[in-house]
């Protein structure tokens, strides 16, 4: 096990539930789940198309206001602040990488990680920075001026990795990543998290239901309809 | 009274100073045939089309012209129709005939005298301190303004200026529902480009302020190109003139409006142009920019 993963949870959700009223039926897609994600984590959290996979990422990320129950995050009720407080709080906490469009067609791979620094009114030097470091972890040093069409998906995602890293988050929440990937690109995403996971103590929760990207998880939860089915730990790591 | 070998028929007989009258009421342009009177001129006349027709005259035929002199006696003089003009209005077009001044003149034996001085203001604003000037140092009951002399003139400028607006407030509004639409659309395009902005943490102040600055620039690239179309348009108008001849001759003519129009705007017309379309544009930008920031961004990402 990772020395540095401390026992202090970084993530604690209580009696989470999610109800949409949808076209008259009313939907549980999230039932009383109760979570905790320490510090360090890798965790992948998997389930059939439907099982509230999203939605749970949604609501720890603070993205959606949860029918009941609650999000602690660093033990902040994420859902007592205010429009523009959670808003904040999400930009200084919360890494995100969405399973499409994470980057801005109209701002360089180097803008784009650049954008979130910006908001945190970093100064020119430290975001610089911040940049070369990061393009040199997803190995994308010769892309820094190059524009999202230009850049393969496998690319775009790291580039999308690196963006949700560059603001210093508490944890990254990636909801499919590499679903838009071949298996050669899903597998190096995957190596590019894990490295961030074992160098930075970086935490990270992704939603898959790609085996192979399960299969490098050191932590697994499994929803079934809302429901939290199976949480394990696997100690052998299969690599591809 | 003019007559030819035929006919004769009341009319009104101006004596003009040619170089002169051309600067001020341009009816040398109006020549239909033959040509328009030179200052060198000795007893030729220019009359009007209609005219032609009932005295059954054309070009180089000779006129008498009767009339009394200002010793009421009869007097009349031979004149040669060296042109024949076709006005834009109608109903003088028998009732006028030019003559050169100094013929007339000494016709009537009245030396070097004139009865109207016609004066052409740069800018309409000064007619009403000019005339009461000239009426105070001059002619008491004599001076007359076009707008006493042709009220109906004047009021259908008036009636017009009044149809400037409700023009412009219909512009301003296609304006608006322009700026609202395009705004809107590009709102609506990047929703989820928004969804994410303020799932990263962009918060609504500044998607707000962003949208605002991008309708902004839209009108501030859109405003100097629209003040220089127009600039240019009225420049060239102004130069060669608007023709409505095939449009509205007929109505033009019997209302007595020249056919040409010859356009100008002044430059505070065009600065309160600009601000007020400022303002306008402005405010319809509200409203894309306070739709983007109801997107709800969950929505927003998860639109595929
Ligand atoms: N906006 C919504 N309105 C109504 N029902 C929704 C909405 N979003 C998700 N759901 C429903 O909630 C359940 C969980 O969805 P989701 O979290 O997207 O699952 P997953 O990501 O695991 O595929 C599904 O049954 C889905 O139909
Ligand atoms: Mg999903």
């Amino acid at each position: 096990m990772n020395s540095k993963t401390i026992t202090r949870p970084v993530i604690r959700t209580k009696s989470l539930t999610k109800i949409y009223n949808g076209k008259g039926i009313p939907v549980k897609a999230i039932d009383n789940v109760d979570l905790e994600i320490k510090k360090g984590e890798f965790t992948a959290l998997v389930g059939p198309s439907g099982s509230g996979k999203t939605t749970l990422l949604n609501m720890i990320g603070g993205l959606d206001q949860p029918t009941s129950g609650q999000v602690f995050i660093d033990e902040q009720d994420i859902y007592k602040l205010n429009n523009n407080e959670i808003i904040d709080f999400r930009l200084n906490n919360i890494g995100f990488v969405f399973q499409h469009f994470n980057l801005l067609p109209v701002l360089t791979a180097k803008e784009n990680v650049e954008f979130v620094m910006l908001l945190q009114k970093k100064s020119k030097n430290e975001r610089n920075k911040i940049v070369e470091w990061l393009f040199e972890e997803v190995g994308l040093t010769e892309k820094l001026n190059v524009r999202p069409n230009k850049l393969s998906g496998g690319q775009q995602q790291r580039v999308a990795v690196a963006r949700a890293i560059a603001s210093r988050p508490q944890f990254v929440l990636a909801d499919e990543p590499t679903a838009n990937l071949d298996s050669q690109s899903a597998a190096d995403l995957l190596d590019l998290m894990t490295k961030l996971n074992k160098e930075e103590n970086m935490t990270f929760i992704f939603s898959t239901h790609d085996q192979r990207v399960i299969d490098r998880a050191r932590r697994i939860i499994t929803l079934v309809d809302g429901k939290i089915y199976s949480d394990i730990l696997q100690n052998t790591i299969k690599a591809y | 009274m003019i007559g030819s070998a035929n006919k004769s028929q009341g009319t009104r007989i101006l004596g003009i100073v040619p170089s002169e009258e051309y600067e001020l009421t341009k009816i040398n342009d109006l020549i239909a045939d033959g040509r328009p009177l030179k200052d060198t001129d000795k007893n030729k006349i220019v009359i009007g089309q209609s005219l032609v027709k009932k005295l059954k005259l054309k070009l180089r035929s000779k006129v008498v012209l009767t009339f009394a002199d200002a010793n009421h006696e009869i007097i009349s003089g031979a004149f040669k129709v060296v042109g024949i003009f076709q006005s834009y209005n109608s109903n003088i077009e028998d009732k006028i005939c030019y003559v050169i001044k100094k013929d007339l003149n000494e016709l009537l034996s009245i030396g070097n005298n004139s009865h109207q001085l016609a004066i052409l203001l740069y800018n309409n604003d000064d007619l009403n301190s000019l005339s009461q000037q000239l009426k105070q140092t001059y002619y008491e009951n004599q001076t007359e303004t076009w707008e006493e002399i042709s009220p109906e003139l004047s009021m259908m400028v008036n009636s017009m200026d009044q149809y400037m607006v409700i023009f412009l407030i219909i512009i301003l509004l296609a304006l608006c529902f322009g700026i609202i639409n395009t705004m809107l659309m590009s709102v609506l395009e990047r929703i989820k480009e928004i969804g994410m902005l303020m799932s990263i943490g962009m918060n609504k102040t500044k998607v707000f302020i962003l949208i605002m600055i991008e309708t902004i620039l839209i009108i501030g690239l859109a405003i100097p190109f629209g003040v220089l179309l127009a600039f240019l348009t009225i420049s060239y108008f102004n130069t060669y003139g608007l023709d409505l001849t095939n449009m509205a001759n007929e109505t033009f003519r019997e209302m007595g409006f020249q056919t040409i129009i010859y356009p100008t705007l002044s430059y505070t017309y065009y600065l309160r142009i600009i601000f007020i379309v400022a303002i306008v544009s402005f405010l319809a930008s509200l409203y894309p920019a306070y739709t983007a920031i109801r997107l709800n961004p969950v929505e927003a990402i998860r639109k595929n």
